[in-house]
């Protein structure tokens, strides 16, 4: 099988963007936040400009931490999370999946293995230079050539 | 017009070069790394694009290229990524025969956790284990069984299926015997079982309850076993580290946030510990958490001698 479309894993993450990746929603989040309060808690609010932007760096910040957790992961199936799945979320994560396995086709064979190796096998930079003969330098040059050449293929979203 | 679309182009081509730094050595990365992420929403737009693209390129499979999806690598080398890189307390054995789990003889290990850390980790066999803030788990396997025991705090256990050996979970005096994806939560003499999946039975001495996908149950050390009580909304989502609370008292907030935190958060008056709290902050952020609510609040920050922060009502109040 050339993907696995219905791990729920993949949907969430589809999910998971569709109301974070735009920069705007960083505003409507703050925003909800400061909605959500009780009234008496809004009334005390003497500067809500001043606490919107608090609360929006403090958002900003949640993402910045959870963005570096998901990026440092060996194997990232947070199993058993269970954010619901739609059918819009589970056709685009097909699709995306669909458009990177046409540009890996299309990589260098040697930064495919490499990529491969780092991606499905949770192999370090160092294992994968000294299987392959390459600095680690080299190893994160092939890597950086791949995730261009993947980021390009997945489209503007 | 080719301006916007370079500079998206050149903030994505910064977001890879710090994903490929954090893949090399995360730990000495990080603090830069959020920094360039919180400096600009487009800089925070442009990884998150570039790390989806990421996460999903790990359910690409190599079939359709060298006609075998079988990984060149040994399968076990994931986890033994995994144990370097987060320096995963083993006990009595060493990373080679964490491999062998599975076929060999007996194994026994623990996966450990410090304050504000969570980690997942994939067992040889399949079964993913998330551990929570400060928590603990030891793991038996062998041939015949598979025994895993929540020795503190909490775990999210997604066990593989393995029809030979059972998957046996144990917190105190509970056993839950089959269930898909599991909850367990030990907190001062409380045991909690979540399911998320599959269905379970939960067996606590003589009795034995029937837990189906969306109940929670919780046992007392001493005392009787209530009934299954479905799961409410922010129930499941620790994993993420995001801590999520409608309408909660500040002191329970904070408690909770203390949980993920060396440095403490304190409440100075009942006044202050009854103040209604909603919104979805990480754990483990104990400065911005403090500030963040004196801020909302319009409370009184103050640093006590052991560099806990002390939120009061202001002077006059």
């Amino acid at each position: 099988m050339l993907y696995r479309a219905q791990a729920p894993k993949l949907l969430r993450m589809f999910v998971r963007r569709a109301d974070r990746d735009d920069a705007h929603d960083l505003v409507h989040d703050s925003f909800v936040q400061w909605a959500r309060l009780p009234e008496e808690e809004r009334a005390k609010i003497v500067n809500p400009e001043a606490y919107l932007n608090a609360v929006s760096q403090n958002v900003l910040r949640s993402r910045a931490r959870a963005a570096y957790h998901r990026s440092i992961m060996v194997q990232d199936e947070d199993a058993g999370d269970r954010a619901s799945v739609d059918i819009t979320a589970a056709l685009e994560a097909r699709d995306m999946l669909k458009r990177l396995d046409a540009a890996m086709v299309k990589l260098d064979p040697k930064t495919r293995e490499i990529f491969m190796a780092l991606r499905l096998d949770g192999a370090t930079y160092a294992e994968v230079a000294k299987r392959t003969g390459l600095t680690v330098k080299g190893v994160e040059w092939h890597m950086g050539k791949a995730l261009a050449t993947l980021r390009r293929a997945a489209g503007h979203r | 017009m080719s301006g916007p679309d370079d500079a998206v182009a050149r903030l994505e081509a910064e977001a890879q070069q710090w994903l490929v730094r954090l893949r090399g050595d995360g730990a000495s990365n990080r603090a830069a790394f959020e920094d360039w992420y919180c400096a600009s929403p487009d800089h925070a737009a442009a990884y998150d694009r570039v790390l989806l693209t990421w996460e999903v390129s790990a359910h690409l499979t190599r079939a359709d290229r060298n006609g075998s999806a079988r990984p060149k690598w040994p399968s076990w080398r994931p986890v033994a990524a995994a144990v370097a890189a987060a320096m995963l307390l083993m006990v009595g054995i060493g990373v080679a025969t964490l491999a062998g789990v599975g076929r060999g003889p007996a194994n026994a290990f623990s996966l450990v956790t410090k304050v504000g850390e969570i980690r997942s980790d994939r067992l040889p066999d399949g079964t993913r284990v998330t551990l929570d803030t400060d928590s603990r788990v030891d793991a038996v396997f062998t041939a015949s069984r598979r025994q895993l025991r929540l020795v503190r705090g909490r775990a999210r256990i997604a066990a593989a299926s393995d029809a030979r050996r059972p998957m046996e979970l144990d917190a105190a005096s509970v056993t839950v015997g089959d269930g898909e994806v599991v909850d367990l939560m030990r907190s001062s003499g409380l045991t909690t079982i979540t399911m998320l999946d599959g269905a379970g039975s939960v067996h606590v001495g003589q009795q034995s309850v029937r837990l189906s996908a969306g109940q929670m149950l919780a046992v007392a050390d001493t005392g009787p076993v209530a009934a299954p009580s479905a799961l409410r909304d922010g129930d499941t989502r620790w994993p993420s580290g995001m801590l999520s609370f409608a309408d909660a008292a500040l002191a329970v907030v904070v408690a909770e946030a203390n949980r993920y935190s060396q440095t403490r958060i304190a409440l100075d008056g009942d006044d202050v510990a009854r103040l209604r709290f909603t919104g979805t902050f990480r754990g483990g952020d104990a400065a911005g958490l403090a500030h963040m609510l004196a801020k909302g609040f319009h409370l009184r920050l103050s640093r006590g001698p052991d560099g806990s922060f002390i939120l009061s009502a202001p002077p006059g109040k």
